[in-house]
This record gives structure tokens, sequence and C-alpha cells, in this order.
């Protein structure tokens, strides 16, 4: 047996998962996180069971990518599954619209009430009896936060997969039924797959569903398929908005007709404290003020939360290299090799402890308080002017602290026009390891203000680069549809929980990158290659970037590891701290230094990340573009020096 | 799909802070209509606007208590009257 759990964005599918099988779904109050779906176990009766957590969708009319994910997996069920349908209660009504859906696979399940503590605090009173006679499937209320009522889900989850409980079939108007009727006739038995149901796949092909279509189609002989095609042709020119519609409207009659005859609504005051929360925060003025405010504080306590906890973790790596050093003898082949490993693994733990960590907790909260919608509706004004809308705002926020789980995050993104985009401008965010770079030498040698002037850039940068690439890319973008939800008060579990997940896009996508460059850097340095590295680059980075011809592998190596091209630079000129970079080199040179670091080439992590999420073409592109505005960029700030000293 | 009408139709981009309004028709193309359905708007649905951002920005409406965010584009295409 094996539990699915389906249900809308935002139902708490993912929080129910994580407080039986413990924490490694993605929960949060913002629709569309959980992009791939998660396994786990739960016991029943001495069984061992399977629960799977698929992505949230409104509907089996997949939307985007997230979406689509969950819809292969229901289309695809297997054999002895049971569909766990989690709701949240306080839109009943909306959430059945899915639930209808998903009764017509005529498959065991069970519906979950979720988030009942919150729908009876809106004075929405459901009665369980009442719909699971209509549904014909057990019903039962959870508060999956507070652990409520999770038991009962999954026992009763267990009974329905053993007794074979299967939702009744409810009946629509003859509109419905007579073409469902036809329709099941010419499919036959051999039109229908063998897991699915004859009157599904029925609706399905009415409702024109493209997954479904093509399936019908491999089994259906051609003149068949033809006079499939043609009834669903009549029908579609005779009900104005196609048959697709018919079915849609008939269904979300049906959610409402059955949301009256269970559910009762009191007026209560709960809507006043948010719309007044909501008058500040999404205010045109008001609003603003507060999410730039409070942006910057979380940079400010971060950056300072990193000079802390930094050092000691960079020590403490530096100290087991010496011990190892020690243990196996210097001098041998496994001296680079193991001052390669240490270096990256101290760069790789250091960055996400002093980091990552506060930061992903950080939006973590954001996201389970429910203000990073608020952010979206904010910004998707300003995001329209590059040819986005404000759900890009997102996964470029997560950029700053790691561009990989940055470019993972665009997949909440309809359409691939808008993911393309956004991924491309994620790419140029200064994520943690880059603002290591720049406030390791701006910062430190000039002022914060020069530091402010080049996380600045990098926003016009995006703005430009939008601007281009939506006038290249010329589509009506579908723009902004998101629900707002409720605000909640986070539970530090969840928070934990989702910052852990997150860390694991970066210690598995990116750690591994960071050793082996550091491993590869260090024997190339313990052989003397370097010279020749930067023999063969210096008519590039002296000539054209005015650098130090040392820096060639610096900025070769930078790319493997985007931190580390700070250490490196030390080692390559002799210097032993930041301030005893000026001696060897002109301070226009370590701001080109730096401008041409931050933007050149994401680091090789990330651009792994893009040949996965989208192809290689894609990431090489993107390199290209980097790099080229890289260059750009830094003959710019050549120009400026020039001009201003 | 137009439901039936008896007041002044204009457009849910057009309406006010606080103004209750019916859905009648969603002049959209067919992937539009479908992310506004798989939300809950439908033609026929009643909707109040809670809040509209200046300058072109997305409105954000209520139906049976959910609040939804539509960017203004979108907000154009829907076509509404008095409830």
């Amino acid at each position: 047996m094996e539990f699915i759990l389906v249900g809308q964005p935002n139902s708490g599918k993912s929080t129910i998962f994580n407080s039986v099988v413990g924490y490694k779904s993605i929960s949060s109050n913002f629709p569309g996180v959980t992009v791939s779906y998660t396994r786990g176990d739960v016991c029943c009766e001495d069984e061992k069971i399977e629960v799977i957590d698929i992505p949230g969708t409104y509907s089996l009319q997949a939307t985007d990518e997230a979406e689509m994910e969950a819809v292969r997996y229901i289309y695809d069920l297997p054999a002895d599954s049971v569909l766990v349908n989690v709701i949240d209660a306080s839109v009943l009504s909306r959430s059945l619209e899915l639930t209808l859906q998903l009764m017509e696979l005529r498959r065991p399940m069970v519906v979950v009430l979720n988030m009942i503590d919150e729908a009876e605090k809106k004075g929405i009173e459901i009665s369980e009896t009442a719909l699971a006679g209509i549904l014909g499937v057990p019903v039962v209320k959870s508060a999956g936060h507070k652990g409520i009522g999770v038991a009962e889900i999954f026992k009763e989850a267990y009974r329905a997969g053993n007794e074979g409980i299967v939702p009744e079939v409810i009946l629509g108007p003859g509109e419905i039924e007579a073409p469902v009727r036809k329709l099941e006739r010419l499919l036959k038995d051999r039109g229908v797959p063998e897991r699915w149901d004859r009157r599904f796949v029925s609706l399905r092909m009415m409702e024109r569903d493209p997954i479904v279509e093509a399936a019908v189609r491999r089994l259906m002989g051609k003149n068949e398929w033809k006079q499939l095609e043609a009834l669903l042709e009549d029908l579609g020119k005779r009900h104005t908005g196609g048959s697709e519609y018919l079915v849609s409207s008939y269904r979300h009659n049906m959610a409402f007709t059955i949301f009256e005859r269970t559910a009762r609504v009191r007026q209560t005051h709960t809507a006043d404290v948010r719309g007044r929360i909501d008058g500040v925060l999404m205010h045109p003025v008001m609003g603003f003020i507060f999410m730039a405010g409070m942006l910057y504080g979380a940079f400010w306590a971060i950056s300072a939360f990193a000079g802390v906890v930094d050092p000691p973790i960079m020590a403490a790596f530096s100290w087991m290299f010496h011990r190892t050093v020690d243990f196996m003898g210097a001098g041998s082949f496994f001296e680079p090799v193991a001052k390669g490993l240490f270096e990256g693994l101290g760069g790789g733990v250091s960055i996400a402890l002093s980091f990552l960590v506060p930061f992903f907790l950080f939006l973590a909260f954001l996201e389970d308080t429910g203000y990073l919608s608020r952010i979206a509706f904010l910004t998707d004004n300003l995001m329209h002017r590059i040819g986005l809308h404000g759900l890009s705002v997102v996964p470029l926020i997560l950029g700053y602290g790691c561009n990989v789980p940055a470019i993972f995050a665009t997949r909440i993104l309809k359409s691939p026009r808008d993911r393309f985009i956004t991924a491309t401008l994620a790419t140029l965010v200064p994520c943690s390891a880059r603002m290591v770079i720049i406030l390791g030498l701006v910062g430190a040698l000039f002022s914060m203000k020069a530091v402010a002037v080049i996380y600045v850039t990098s926003v016009l940068v995006m703005g430009v680069v939008g601007k281009i690439l939506s006038g290249a890319m010329p589509a009506v973008s579908p723009g902004l549809l998101m629900e707002v939800p409720k605000y909640h008060i986070p539970g530090l579990k969840a928070l934990a929980g989702k910052t852990w997940l997150r860390m694991k896009e970066f210690v598995y996508m990116a750690i591994p990158f960071l050793v082996a460059g550091s491993i590869v850097l260090e024997l190339i340095t313990h052989y003397g290659i370097g010279g020749v590295i930067n023999r063969i680059l210096a008519p590039f980075t002296s000539g054209l970037l005015g650098l130090p011809a040392a820096a060639g592998v610096v900025l070769l190596f930078g790319i493997l590891r985007k931190e580390l091209a700070l250490l490196l630079l030390l080692a390559a000129m002799g210097a032993s701290n930041a301030a005893d970079l000026l001696r060897v080199m002109t301070p226009v040179q370590v701001y080109t230094f730096t401008v041409f670091a931050s933007f050149y080439i994401p680091c090789l992590a990330t651009v792994a990340t893009i040949a996965k999420v989208f192809n290689w073409r894609s990431a090489l592109l993107i390199s290209l573009m980097t790099f080229v505005i890289a260059i750009l960029l830094s003959l710019s700030v050549r120009g400026a020096f020039f001009i201003f000293q | 799909m137009f439901t039936q009408t008896k007041n002044a139709l204009k457009r849910l981009a057009d309406c006010g802070t606080a103004e209750k309004v019916k859905i009648v028709a969603i002049d959209a193309g067919k992937g539009a209509e479908r992310n506004l359905h798989s939300l809950g708007l439908h033609p026929g649905n009643i909707v109040s606007v809670v809040r509209k951002s200046q300058m072109g920005g997305p409105i954000v409406i209520e139906i049976r208590s959910t609040e939804i965010a539509i960017g203004r584009g979108l907000a154009k295409k829907i076509v509404v009257e008095e409830a």
C-alpha cells in the first residue's frame, strides 16, 4: 500500500507529511513550494507504508511545472495506492473542485479537512459526516501544524485501502452525462488505459486534457480516433467556451452546492485584523518603506553574524589540516590534496553556517508568516517594467543567499519564458559567496558606500538585462495571479526543517564543486602550473582589465568557488590581509577585481543547476552573457576611475 | 459564456476598493482562463475588491473568504457587473 498526499497549494499537505515522517518536505505559507515529490514511511498496524508528498495543484489542469509534476504522478498511480486529499478547510468550496476531479479516478481515498482550527476561527463549521455521506469516502478533521488528527488520517487511509473504499460517482446534468456516455461508447474497452476509469477518461477528454488525449490516441485506431475527435469538436462548438468550460463550470457549481449543504458560516472579526495589517504592509508607500527597512536590517544582521561565526570555523578547519599534515608528513602529494580538501570543506561549511543558515531561516520566516506573498504583490508593478511579474521576485531574493536554490525556485513560475528570464537575472544577484568578496575587499578597504554602489549597480544591471531579454522574447506574461495567504505564526520546527531542505540543495550541489575545485587548485599551485596559466591569460587580465597577471589563476578558479577568490587573491599577491593588498594593487585594480569577480560566470554549481533545471545550452548562454556583462562593468570601473582621478 | 446581465458592464481593473461585483465573463486566452478557474474564479461568482495598488499594480479581491492578487493586465480582462 502507498499513501499519496494530494491537495491544493498551501493546504498543509507538507506539514502533515513532516509531522509523521520527520523533516523531508518544504512546507510554507507560500503557494507552490513543493516542486518535486518527497517520500517517507509511516507505520499502520505494524505495516510500514510509504507516504508520498507531491506538489500542490489547484486542479488536474496543470498550469505550471510543479503542478505538472503532481498531475503526472496522479495519472500514474501505483495499483494499491490510497489518495489522501488534504483540504484547507477554510476554503472548502474551492478545494472541493480538486476533490471532485480526484473522485473521478475511483481510487481508494480519504478527505482531510486540514487547518480546521483556522476555519473555525473564521466562523466556518463543517459537518464531516454530511460530507462523508456525499463523497462516499472517510472525512477526517485535522490541524496538521498542531499534530491534531494526524494519526486518524493514516488510520482511515489504511482502512480505505484495505476495504477498497472508493468515492461515489456524482452524476452531472444531462448536458454532461449525454456526451460522457457517447464518449464511453466510442472509447470501448481498448481506448481506456488499464490504470484509468472509463468515465474519468471521458470527462478528461471533454476537458481536452493533453496527457489523457495522448494516452488514448496511442491505444486507438486511426478511424476510431477521428470519430472521437469529431465528437469532441462538435461538442466544443455547441458550448461557448468549449467543452472544457462546460465540465469545469459544472464542477465549480457542484463544489459550491456541496459546500452549502455541509458547511455553515458565521461572521467573525479576524478579517479586520488582517485587513489592518495588510493596510500597512501592502500600502504603496508604507509597504515599501517596511520592506526596504526589513531587507536592509536582515542584510546588516546577517553580515554581522557572519563576522562573528566565520573566523572560528576557518580556524577549526585550518587546525584539522595542520594535524593531518603532521600525521601524513609534509611535502608529499597528499599535502596539497589535504589542503584543498580542508579549505574546500571549510569554505563550504563556513558559508553554509555563517551566511546561508541565517539567511534561509529569515526567508523561511518571511514565507511562513505569509509576508513573501505581500512582497510579490508590492513588487509586481516594478517587475512588469522588465516584462516579468511579482512572483519572479521570490527566486531573486533567494539568490542573495545562494543562486543554486534560486534557480530551483524559478519552477514556481508558470511560463517557460518567465522562468528563463528570472533564472538569468538570479545569476546576477550577488550571492553570499560574492558578498564575502565584496565586503572583504571593497568594504574593508574603501567604504560601505562603495559596497552599496556595487549592490545598486547589480540591481540596475538586472533591470537592463531583464528589459533586453523580455524585449527579445516578446510574449504576454500571464501576469500575477496568486492567493494572498492568511498570516500565520510560524512554528520553529517548520522553519528549521525548511532551512535544512534549502541547505541540502547547497550541500549536495555546491560543496562537491568547492572541494574538487580547491584540490585541483592546490595541485596546480603545488606543481607550479599557475604561472603558465597566468601567462596565457595575461592579455585578458592585464591587457583588458588592467589587473595584475597573478589574478589569472584566481579568476579561473573563482568559477569553482567564488568566495575563494578573496583568499586566493591574497595568496597570489603575497598579501597577509586585505589592507596589505593595497601595497601591491592600486584601488582601481581592487575595485575592478571585485566587480569582475562578482559578475562573471556564476559559480560552476550554479551553471550545473541551470543545466539541470533548463538545459546546457541555457547554462552556456547565461554564462557567456554574465562574462560579457562583467567585462563591460569592469571597463566602466576603469573608465570611471580614469575620469574622476 | 456570458451570463445573464442587467447592469452596466465594466472591467475588474476599473472597480473601486470595497466594491462588490459579479464576474460576467473572462475575456482572455484559454491559459489565463484556466488559471483563474483553478483559483476558483468563474463567471457568476461574486467578488469584492479588497485592495488596489497605485499606478497599475495588482488588485486584491476576495472570494469566499480567500484573498487573491491579480495583476492589472489580467484584471482588465475580467468583465464584471455590479452585484
